[in-house]
């Protein structure tokens, strides 16, 4: 008998959160864009166009936990492995001498009880992969609206009639946005592009400001102040909605915008341009070239700026649009798998701290948790638990992590492969993949998503392993996705009520568009902050004469963990480059193809040079092949209110290689 | 007869004329669904209820799938010529009820002739509604391809009526063998209670009042002249769009060449890719492309690939007078 079935679910890769239709035949699978999704209307970038070969790829993986005995690895069972990391996790219960490393790419629910586990320890211990991308934009969005979230749907990007783009290749890295702008664009809009590389999105753009890394503060200021100036300004949303107008008056008007405009290389008249087409009705949409920054959060505020003074918030077709970058990193942020808050962005305090004792009836510390980089920096980190991350090759100078990774006493990796990372553990957990499970996601707009199981497995979902684990430790936490999201309803305040509404696909926690009926703050209203310019941690000297930045390529995800195993996208990309200006190489004596080594002060990789239309004196490598881990040379200068690293700008060098 | 002739035949008469040929080889029936609910699909969902059926996947005839009576989820399948071709590389060859849209019709049509579906294992119903189609300007059909065709029309008085075109033969169509039973199928329109049959005089009339309409829909060779917006597209700007999604290929129900086709060694890890990326993934269609538009839909960039395309093929049309996916008869001329 012939079985035919339809799984309507979800892509795994980026915070898009666009729907996949399965279809089972007889055991084989058809993945094709799911039609009636909202969110991408029967598209797919090309990396959701080849997961069904993510699924053969993972027929080849490890298929029980597995123990470190000396050199080798010792298969256990999955209670087994349960048990000897309950034991490990209970001797450092007193000094709170672990680490917990929760994961975008795992669902609200595991993410809630990976928090929840960690916390009912008496450690705030807890953080993800956000603290490496968006940590600026809830530290900076949180202060001035109030949610450190994306005010509005993605579709209303589309309706926007100037779109401003500030760190982002939105064209290779999320499409599906990206399609919205192009809609926008065919109905007039203008697209506004600041990057300092020339890359697809910067092609389809009116404007294009060219500007150095880590400039951004100089440049949003230097806008600003043209805005103020020219009386560009709303007025009215400022009186009704924004605190903080006077001060920030006096402060741009003491700002040089000839200074601004030569610290980030745009010229006046660009800089000018842009703020008459910000005043309009304006998406600021941005994403990473924006937070990784010692002065991420600088960067995030002066945008917030930006759209609060020409009012550009709390109403359709314009907003600030913070672009996630995994599928689920605004869940895990929601579930307080963070440091510093509790879920439902609780700030960790004592007060806080009593409410979550109780709810959860247990002893719950009222300190802020260590930040991820903290925690690979910290002596007291004995012992990790790491869920679907793989800091040996994401985190900024990498050789320091993986230091830290090879000294801790016990390192317990739980992924769905045997991630670089692993090759560190002292136990290894593979873990039931998003086609293996079910639970929901949290995409970059709010929306609240399911995921279906298509795929029968006997691996455990991370939720069934953490509620294993659990038991062990006496928490009993419950194993299905269901009891768990019923919890999340109760204790999160944003997603209260949200279960009922997942099914009709318009489970936005906050609502549609946020701040619409005043903001989220004390006192209800936004408020402006004044944000210097500070220069980048790193500068360019004789040593190290160029400006590396990092980024991604459209073919490949993070650390390729999943992207880099299918070989349709590997056959596109599938080794590292380095791009360089036409003038840089010239002066270089460097030709496209040839290997040169790239160095900085922390480490050095060799790379294929790729001429291409970047900056003068800045040069691109992406992050995700980790044979030659750009992040081997990052810099791990942090922003001091978020504890971001500053992964897009330090000082390297480029040498030749004498053919060998 | 080479139905060329009828091809190159257009305007009112024509279609008048086409349509009374029809007439004579189908029943028609009139149909007053339940009001606040579209028609089309109430119809389908109490003609169709019980059977296996595969439909096509915009929001039209999703939105059939989430009645309650149906037992299968349409939402999200993949396009309907695509998934019978994959289904049937499955090795799931067995009889079907299709839904399915002109374009999608087109695209089985052309497979069919391409022997990689099996006619005479299908029966196609068609369904057209003006609102349905987004491209319903560009879009052309041959009602005689369909079994059945459903085509939603707006009457004077009462806002939209379903027409219900059959085929008299499938009609007398057998069920043995365990397959499925087509002329169940198609007596169940008839005996839905709001049905009724016209007489020929009363459907004529009705027809008239449609002619515009139906103008809009038998789009052949001809009509592919008029002059419209194409004029307009900016192609050089729309190849900086291209985001190498993969859409294109993949979505497109002709292009069943996959893992070997040859589009994907062009401008490897390039984005955008040069601008031979899409000339050659047109080229490869080229004689087969039946402008269903599923290219234009599954597109990251929004670039209206197949309109595009429409230019070339206008004059291969022209010049060989194959048009792909209509008329069973008119085989390929490149084989």
């Amino acid at each position: 008998m012939n079985s035919i079935r339809f799984v309507r679910t979800l892509c795994p890769y980026c915070g898009c959160g666009c729907g996949i239709t399965v279809c089972e035949i007889n055991g084989r699978y058809l993945i094709s864009p799911d039609k009636s999704n909202p969110v991408n209307a029967g598209k797919l970038c090309i990396k959701g166009r080849y997961l069904n070969q993510l699924l053969e790829a993972l027929k080849d993986r490890p298929k029980s936990p597995m123990i470190r005995r000396g050199e080798k690895f010792v298969e256990v069972s999955w209670r087994k492995a349960a048990e000897v990391l309950a034991r490990e996790l209970r001797r450092r219960r007193k000094d709170s001498s672990f680490g917990f490393v929760s994961s975008a790419k795992c669902t609200n629910e595991e993410n809630y009880l990976m928090q929840k586990l960690c916390r009912m320890l008496g450690s705030n211990n807890v953080d993800h992969c956000a603290r490496l991308c968006h940590a600026p934009t809830v530290s900076a969005l949180s202060r001035s609206l109030g949610s450190g979230a994306m005010t509005n749907p993605i579709d209303d990007i589309a309706k926007a009639d100037c779109i401003f783009v500030v760190g982002s290749n939105t064209f290779e890295q999320h499409p599906i946005v990206a399609t919205r702008i192009l809609t926008a664009k065919d109905r007039g809009a203008k697209l506004i592009v600041a990057d300092p590389r020339r890359n697809a999105t910067t092609r389809n753009a009116d404007l294009h400001l060219q500007l150095y890394p880590g400039t951004n503060v100089a440049l949003l200021n230097a806008i600003a102040k043209v805005v103020v100036e020219r009386g560009l300004y709303d007025e009215e949303f400022l009186s009704r909605n924004v605190s903080g107008f006077e001060d920030f008056l006096s402060f741009v008007s003491a700002l040089n915008i000839d200074d601004l405009s030569k610290t980030c290389g745009v010229k006046r008249e660009a800089i000018e341009r842009v703020a008459e087409l910000v005043s309009q009705r304006a998406a600021f949409v941005y994403c990473m070239g924006l937070t990784q920054f010692s002065s991420g959060t600088d960067g995030v505020t002066a945008l917030a700026n930006l759209a609060l003074i020409t009012g550009n918030v709390g109403r359709e077709g314009c907003g600030i649009f913070p672009l996630r970058g995994q599928n689920n990193v605004q869940g895990a942020c929601d579930m307080g798998a963070l440091p510093e808050f509790f879920p439902g962005y609780a700030r960790v305090n004592e007060e806080n701290a009593k409410r979550f004792g109780e709810l959860w009836k247990a002893e719950i510390s009222g300190e802020k948790g260590l930040t991820l980089p903290e925690m690979f920096n910290s002596k007291e980190i004995e012992a990790m638990y790491i869920m679907g991350e793989n800091p040996a090759v994401s985190e900024a100078n990498c050789n320091k992590v993986r230091k830290k990774l090879s000294s801790l006493d016990f390192l317990a990796v739980q992924d769905i492969f045997f991630t670089e990372t692993a090759e560190f553990a002292d136990l290894f957990v593979p873990v039931a993949s998003w086609a293996e499970k079910e639970g929901t996601f949290t995409n970059t707009e709010r929306r609240v998503q399911r995921i279906r199981k298509f795929v029968n497995t006997n691996f455990p979902s991370d939720l069934e392993f953490i509620s294993e684990v659990s038991r062990f430790l006496g928490f009993n936490f419950p194993s299905t996705p269901a009891e768990v999201f019923s919890e999340i309803e109760k204790v999160v305040r944003q997603y209260r009520g949200l279960g009922e509404k997942i099914d009709s696909g318009e489970a936005f926690w906050g609502g549609k568009i946020l701040y619409s009926n005043g903001f989220s703050t004390p006192n209800g209203k936004a408020r402006l902050f004044k944000v210097e310019y500070r220069a980048p941690a790193e500068k360019p000297d004789e040593c190290y004469p160029f400006i590396l930045t990092t980024g991604r390529v459209a073919f490949h995800f993070h650390t390729g963990t999943m992207s880099r195993k299918c070989n349709s996208l590997a056959e596109e990309v599938n080794s590292t480059f380095v791009e360089i200006s036409e003038r840089d190489s010239e002066r270089l004596g460097v030709k496209r193809g040839e290997v040169v080594r790239v160095v900085t002060r922390r480490g050095e990789i060799k790379a294929k040079v790729v001429v291409g239309g970047i900056k003068e004196g800045v040069i691109f490598l992406p992050f995700h092949f980790s044979e030659n881990p750009a992040n081997a040379l990052t810099s791990d200068a942090l922003d001091p209110l978020s504890g971001i690293p500053e992964l897009k700008v330090c000082a390297a060098r480029v040498e030749v290689v004498e053919s060998e | 007869m080479s139905s060329i002739s009828n091809v190159n035949n257009t305007g009112i008469n024509s279609i008048i004329e086409l349509f009374e040929r029809w007439l004579k080889s189908m029943k028609c029936v009139r149909y007053e669904g339940v009001s606040g609910e579209c028609k089309t699909v109430s119809l389908l969902r109490k003609a169709l209820s019980g059977f296996e059926v595969v439909t096509s996947t915009d929001g039209y005839t999703a939105s059939i799938v989430k009645g309650e009576a149906l037992k299968f989820d349409f939402s999200g399948n993949p396009n309907i010529a695509k998934f019978l071709y994959e289904l049937r590389t499955f090795g799931l060859n067995d009889q079907k009820v299709v839904l399915c849209r002109p374009c999608d019709a087109r695209a089985i049509v052309e497979l069919c002739k391409r022997n990689q579906l099996e006619r005479e294992k299908l029966v196609l119903i068609g369904v057209y509604s003006p609102e349905s189609c987004k491209r319903r300007d560009y879009c052309c059909v041959r009602f005689s391809d369909f079994d059945v065709f459903l085509f939603e029309v707006e009457a004077e008085s009462n806002g939209k009526i379903v027409l219900v075109f059959m085929k008299k033969y499938v009609c007398e169509a057998d069920g043995k063998d365990g397959k499925m039973d087509v002329r169940k199928v198609l007596s169940r329109f008839e005996e839905l209670e709001d049905a009724r049959v016209l007489e020929p005089e009363e459907f004529l009339k009705l027809l008239k009042s449609c002619i515009e309409e139906l103008e809009r829909v038998e789009r052949l060779l001809d009509s592919y002249d008029g002059s419209n917006s194409d004029e307009n597209l900016k192609i050089t700007s729309y190849f900086e769009r291209c985001m190498k999604c993969m859409g294109c290929v993949y979505e497109c129900p002709i292009c069943i060449c996959e893992d070997v086709c040859m589009v994907k060694g062009i401008g490897r890890g390039e984005v955008p890719p040069p601008p031979q990326f899409l000339i050659f993934r047109m080229l490869h269609v080229a004689d087969s492309c039946v402008n269903c538009g599923q290219c234009d839909d599954a597109c990251c960039a929004n670039i209206p690939i197949s309109r595009i395309f429409q230019k070339v093929q206008r004059k291969y049309w022209r010049d060989t007078g194959f048009v792909p996916g209509i008329n069973y008869e008119l085989s390929p001329r490149m084989r």
